[in-house]
């Protein structure tokens, strides 16, 4: 949230390029890079933002885009600051409260659906201690509250847990389970790579190629992104299927 | 008149109609969902950023979050909670001016400055950063009305000729020549001893310098632990020198069955139920406990009796099924502790 005011963006959009808020799951290629700078100038050009002219339509349609906030920026004006470059990647809400999180809901509708939820929380809760690892001593489900810690070490053994459980599914679900944790890994691995403290070109590209993976084989969990709005429309779809049989 | 429809085709219909209905269900579900949120799109900044500004640790923000209790919490608690945040600001600014300070001095003295003996005598006070408790093993749940070897052997019932047996051999192979027992009968059956019954660990954890994971080794003999059965861990014991039992390295997987201590500070033994005689076979130096946890592993708890509490790693290749292999491969788990 911090990012937010920094930035004078609004709170959804994306802080250091111009990315469409359609986009932002793909793995786009390059964007621009927000320009203040044009932004003021759009402001300054178009004074009466709320009236009814063309132009000022125009520029509350990009401000509505690119979720501008209109207005003064901490940093506006300031000589050699590049408000957009001030956003560092950050592990610890990027990836372990966001992006696992969210995975850990997606597995957990794999298994809700059809999955050995018993045996993951079974597998979970027999991990044997290891000098650094902090051993769970509920299962998954239980935990009501995740620290970035437990994150860090749950991204440490998920696989092998996950491994485990479902490591013989019926030949029906086969296909999806591996291709979720193809996903699950690619992710882990991206992690892992990401918190090495020197980096060999090589690294890098291992790096991007667990992150295009991941973007290649997400499309699994792609269910589970189901927001309350597309479940409530998809349950009158099926009423109306019905009704019209009937 | 409705045509009649045999039950079998009416559920072929039905079926088919719930799968057309969750066909088209999951067709708008896919549609209309998608893995639009910012954080999903951040990670492909990661390597731009490696390239900028160097790794991405540098940038965690967990630091941040942890200087927060240093930085914050405590100024608060310090404080007297009115206008706090004057206090909470000066209270760090000040301890970090304090810390910066001795350091200056400190690094003045050593390039041979010339330094009042005031200051020399408040540097040799204070520290700039707090040393970490010593910690050391502790034996405690001492046992009443055990005094000496003839007592001890009472309570845990064995014969003396093996417990003196076993003292003289584990003071020859394992104790420095000044601190021997007397190999003499009558000066050993007098030989004051204190039995225990839980002996505390330190073991240093992984990476890190002044945080310790207590290990507690236990043995209650027969008597009940919690209210539940007996306890009596599996350890590694030092039962000989380092060239001795090959890749051991001196030290012997063992029940523990007593903890003892006397005036030469022998003061942990454990006993090897070897696995095919299920006799006594070593009394040896605690050096440490590998995980406390059950294992679960029936061979394991076939070879030694009792190892359902001995953080026991079992490998599952085909030519490690013997005792040997597995004993070594957890010998080389229990060489990640050996400064214990």
């Amino acid at each position: 949230m911090e990012n937010v005011t920094i930035h004078g963006i609004k709170s959804n959009p994306y802080p250091t390029g111009e990315v469409p808020p359609e986009e932002l799951g793909s793995r786009a290629g390059h964007h621009r890079a927000r320009d203040y700078a044009r932004y003021e100038r759009y402001e300054r050009e178009n004074p009466a933002l709320d009236s009814e002219t063309h132009d000022a339509a125009h520029a509350r349609y990009t401000n509505e885009t690119h979720g501008i906030k209109r207005g003064q920026n901490v940093f506006q004006g300031v000589v050699r600051v590049s408000t957009p470059d001030l956003h560092k990647p950050d592990m610890l809400h990027t990836i372990y409260l966001a992006l696992f999180k969210h995975m850990m809901d997606w597995i957990q509708g794999v298994l809700k659906r059809r999955g050995p939820q018993k045996a993951v929380n079974d597998a979970w809760k027999a991990l044997p201690p290891y000098a650094g690892l902090f051993v769970p001593k509920k299962a998954y489900t239980e935990v009501t509250e995740w620290q970035g810690k437990e994150m860090r070490n749950l991204g440490r053994c998920l696989l092998a847990v996950l491994a485990v459980a479902l490591r013989q599914p019926d030949s029906t679900w086969m296909q999806p389970f591996r291709r979720a944790l193809t996903c699950v890994r690619s992710l882990l691995d991206f992690t892992i790579m990401a918190q090495y403290r020197s980096h060999t070109p090589e690294a890098i590209s291992y790096m991007e190629e667990y992150a295009t993976q991941f973007h290649e084989t997400k499309d699994i969990f792609l269910e589970f992104r189901i927001s309350k709005q597309t479940q409530e429309k998809a349950d009158e779809l099926r009423k109306e299927l019905r009704r019209q049989r009937a | 008149m409705r045509e009649r429809v045999p039950p079998s085709q009416r559920r072929r219909i039905r079926d088919d109609h719930r799968e057309e209905e969750n066909d088209q269900r999951m067709e708008f579900i896919h549609s209309k969902s998608n893995f639009n949120f910012v954080k999903m799109h951040l990670i492909s900044h990661f390597r731009h950023h490696i390239y900028m500004f160097g790794n991405i640790p540098m940038y965690f923000t967990e630091y941040g979050e942890l200087a927060h209790k240093e930085q914050i919490k405590d100024g608060w608690r310090g404080s007297n909670e009115i206008d706090a945040a004057r206090q909470i600001l000066s209270s760090y600014s000040r301890q970090h001016a304090i810390r910066m300070r001795i350091l200056n001095f400190q690094c003045l003295q050593r390039a041979g400055a010339d330094l009042t003996t005031e200051v020399v005598e408040h540097l040799e006070k204070t520290r700039p950063t707090p040393t970490p408790p010593a910690h050391r093993r502790s034996l405690k749940g001492r046992r009443d009305n055990i005094h000496d070897v003839v007592h001890f052997r009472r309570a845990c019932d064995m014969s003396p000729q093996t417990i003196w047996r076993e003292l003289i051999r584990y003071s020859r192979l394992s104790l420095p020549p000044e601190r021997r027992l007397l190999e003499n009968l009558s000066i050993l059956r007098a030989l004051p001893v204190e039995l225990l019954t839980q002996l505390e660990i330190p073991v240093l954890a992984f990476q890190e310098s002044g945080v310790y994971d207590i290990h507690r080794a236990r043995c209650t003999g027969a008597r009940l632990f919690c209210n539940q059965t007996s306890r009596n861990d599996c350890v590694w014991i030092l039962a000989s020198g380092e060239n001795m039992y090959c890749a051991l390295r001196g030290r012997l997987p063992a029940r523990l069955i007593a903890l003892f201590q006397n005036p030469v500070r022998l003061y942990a033994a454990g006993y090897c139920l070897s696995p095919r005689r299920g006799s006594i076979h070593a009394l040896g130096r605690l050096p440490t406990t590998i995980g406390l946890r059950r294992c679960g592993n029936r061979s394991a708890q076939r070879h030694y009796p009792g190892a359902h509490n001995c953080g026991y790693w079992d490998d599952h290749r085909p030519g490690a099924s013997d005792t040997g292999d597995r004993a070594a491969l957890a010998c080389q788990l229990s060489d990640r502790f050996t400064h214990v």
